[in-house]
């Protein structure tokens, strides 16, 4: 910078004395009559009033006094002003860029968000509708020196909006200069003649020109109110959500992430299918029964994998977190990831939710206290899931559980539970009831074939309610015909009274799953919990995952006991509601 | 307002139609705007009537379209372009260059012909060299310096953020001492 010169810095504090010394007319207007000023204002919109009355335009006489009745040809007025009519257009343009389905997908493509051409281009205008000039002008010009001629017509009406002709002028001739923008929704015509007004006459001469001279002014068959644009608020709030503030720029405002999905949403496409990543539900769900179960009996293949892919996604962003301790930007994060914008916002929201990732300021991001924790090794990771656990069992409402599948039988690792959410109550040993419940299911859909059929030879399944599957071509046969993805389900096969469901899952070499039960036989609330645990299993792998670096192999419990460290009343049924988490 | 406030020549009548016309934000905004409007308007046409007129002008304007100036997303700000039209109207009228370097040069000779003839003479080169910056830096400084705001009220009534304000400052003591440096400040006046 040049500034920074010797001979800059002596000619800046020289400059900086000139212009504090630069004041001038300082007095010049003390003894202005600002009453009498009110009264001539005041005296001409009273004249002009009755003179369109007079015309016939408008019934209204003159205002009561305290009212404000408008004139019939006040728009008019409004309408001859330039500005007013360069922010009108400018109004239409960004509200056309907003609205255009097919622009937001463009824009929001991988590889484009948010520092293509496009993105700007569309955040400019909703910085615009919210009504952030300055930061809109930012991204015009963004947009604008990548080359869009839209944007530079869009600066042209920016500046003369303020009535900064020169800087409006230029911007006109640089959109001469540029060829015309592909893929772009059709944008409405910049208004013809829209300068004219500024060298035409000035409307408040004396006498005022009457509002009939105005209406000539007018191109025919424009509306004359101005058409006011409303953007969501959620939308707007999200466009001005991140905000920073630089020496040069002024005040910035940044396409964050929260702004790409809440523009997807907005233009009704769904964030999966921007994130490249592919719809594994639906992918799944169109393969023939034959090849879904074909593809089971190979471990690659298995549900657990799928959530592995984002879980993987998610460790990347962690590993950048932890690397800055001074904490990190999203666009840092994105940039050296490569992860599409929407994915690395559902990274982060696991992130945050599972302890390992906290804000630190607008747009920054440190290590959280989690990631401190498992660091110091002793049961550390273990309260870390126990967290993330009594998190989840809060967002499911009901008590929630971890299982692993080790040397060959179910084991629950860990629980969360709460008075209202109690744990089921272990009536029968955990490890002979995998063909009944939830969890057991779970853990089995992750067994090939042999394994299954194994570990069923040792347990027999045994009928505990009448709606427990004891037929093991049955049992099989639901276990690969349900979706990818869907939880498992026990609806009373373990306990009346009690209906279960399980994600699996897998943070390392065995089998593991959550799980929630519920007291309540209530299907539709089951499916909810269900749904909502399915969308956290991510948040608790994560933390099993990170935990797991430090914690040994659970001990082979009796199942329900909890590898109760701090001593906390053993069994599944232990009833001890006081607890809130295990851990 | 008041009895005393009327004008002597008008009948009451008259007044309390006018008082009618006059929304009281709207007589807070003038009154809090006009001076700095009025020195505003001065500076770029370079004398009082004309200042005077334009005020006149741009405050009637916005009383006519005032429901709708509410709703603008910045009322200085549409105000402040209101004001900017009508000055850039009048100059193309009257056929005028933007008049600020004289009149804020013979403005400043009047207050300070005690000041050392070069020290005016630098003064003539830094008016010019403000009179180059782009107009948004331009008003900034204009309003700043010139006409003595902070930081807060200039960024009040341009209906922009301060850090705005603060780096349109920045980016103008840079294009300034760039101006100046070569043939202004390393010269006489360094020794002083």
């Amino acid at each position: 910078m040049s500034d920074m010169t010797p001979d800059g810095d002596v000619a800046l504090c020289e400059l900086d004395e000139a212009l504090k010394n630069a004041v001038v007319l300082a007095e010049e207007y003390a003894g202005y009559d600002e009453y009498a000023a009110r009264r001539r204002i005041a005296r001409r919109i009273v004249a002009d009033r009755s003179r369109s009355v007079a015309a016939g335009h408008g019934s209204v006489g003159l205002p009561l006094p305290g009212q404000q009745v408008p004139a019939a040809g006040d728009h008019l007025v409004l309408d001859a002003a330039c500005h007013v009519r360069a922010a009108r257009g400018l109004d239409e343009m960004a509200w056309t860029l907003v609205e255009s389905r097919a622009f937001a997908e463009l824009a929001l493509g991988a590889g484009t968000w948010p520092h293509g051409m496009e993105s700007a281009l569309l955040f400019a205008g909703l910085l615009h509708l919210s009504g952030k000039p300055d930061g809109a002008q930012f991204w015009f010009q963004y947009a604008a020196g990548a080359g869009s001629r839209a944007a530079a017509q869009a600066l042209y009406l920016h500046h003369l909006a303020r009535a900064e002709v020169k800087t409006a002028r230029h911007w006109q001739d640089q959109a001469q200069t540029l060829p015309p923008d592909e893929d772009l929704p059709h944008l409405p015509q910049t208004p013809e003649a829209l300068e004219e007004a500024l060298g035409a006459s000035v409307i408040w001469t004396s006498p005022p020109i009457t509002t009939q001279d105005l209406a000539a002014l007018m191109a025919p068959g424009r509306s004359a109110q101005r058409p006011h644009y409303r953007l969501p608020a959620r939308l707007g709030r999200a466009a001005t959500s991140e905000r920073e503030e630089d020496d040069d720029l002024g005040e910035v405002f940044l396409p964050g992430p929260q702004t790409a999905v809440a523009v997807a949403r907005y233009a009704r496409l769904n964030p999966k299918e921007l994130t490249e990543e592919a719809n594994p539900w639906a992918l799944e769900a169109l393969k023939p029964p034959q090849l879904t179960r074909a593809a089971r009996s190979s471990p690659e293949e298995r549900p657990a994998q799928v959530a592995m892919e984002s879980v993987h996604r998610t460790l990347r962003v962690l590993e950048v977190i932890s690397r800055y301790s001074g904490g990190v930007s999203m666009t840092q994060i994105a940039r050296e990831t490569h992860l599409p914008q929407l994915a690395l916002v559902r990274a982060m929201e696991a992130l945050i939710r599972s302890n390992l990732a906290t804000p630190a300021g607008p747009g920054a991001y440190i290590a959280g206290h989690a990631l401190l924790l498992t660091g110091g090794g002793d049961g550390g990771g273990r309260r870390q899931v126990g967290e993330t656990l009594a998190w989840v069992r809060d967002a499911v409402g009901a008590a929630v559980y971890v299982a692993r599948y080790t040397e060959g039988e179910v084991s629950i690792t860990q629980y969360a539970d709460s008075p209202a959410a109690p744990v089921v109550e272990e009536w029968v040993d955990f490890r002979a009831a995998a063909h009944a419940s939830a969890v057991g299911k779970a853990l089995l859909i992750q067994l090939d074939y042999n394994a299954r059929k194994d570990h069923l030879s040792r347990h027999q399944p045994v009928r505990f309610t009448p709606h427990t599957l004891t037929s093991q071509e049955t049992l099989f046969d639901q276990l690969d015909t349900c979706h990818p993805n869907a939880p498992l389900l026990d609806l009373q096969e373990y306990a009346l009274g009690t209906v279960c469901a399980a994600v699996p899952i897998a943070s390392g070499p065995n089998p593991e799953c959550v799980a929630l039960s519920m007291p309540v036989p209530d299907p539709r609330r089951l499916r909810q919990a269900a749904r909502i645990l399915q969308s956290e299993a991510t948040a608790v792998l994560l933390a099993l995952i990170v935990a797991g670096s430090s914690d040994p192999t659970p001990r082979r419990d009796i199942p329900g006991c909890h590898d109760g460290r701090e001593g906390e009343a053993g069994t599944a049924g232990c009833g001890s509601g006081a607890l809130s988490t295990t851990w | 307002m008041n009895e005393g406030e009327f004008d002597p020549s008008g009948d009451q009548a008259v007044s309390s139609e006018l008082a009618g016309v006059l929304p009281v934000d709207f007589t807070a905004f003038h009154s809090q705007q006009h001076r700095a409007y009025l020195r505003y308007a001065h500076l770029q046409l370079g004398n009082a009537k004309d200042a005077e007129e334009i005020a006149d002008d741009v405050f009637t304007f916005l009383l006519k379209v005032w429901p709708q100036a509410l709703r603008e997303a910045s009322l200085h700000a549409f105000a402040w372009a209101a004001l900017r039209e009508h000055v850039e109207r009048r100059l193309a009228v009257l056929e005028r260059p933007v008049a600020m370097v004289e009149t804020a040069w013979f403005a400043a000779l009047r207050r300070s012909s005690r000041e050392r003839l070069e020290l005016l003479e630098s003064k003539l080169g830094l008016y010019a060299a403000i009179a180059e910056l782009s107009e948004r830096q331009y008003d900034v400084v204009l309003l700043m310096f010139l006409l003595g705001n902070n930081c807060d009220t200039v960024a009040r009534m341009m209906g922009i953020a301060p850090a705005t304000v603060r780096s349109h400052i920045r980016g103008a003591r840079r294009a300034l001492s760039r101006k100046l440096g070569v043939d202004w400040i390393p010269g006489e006046e360094k020794d002083q």
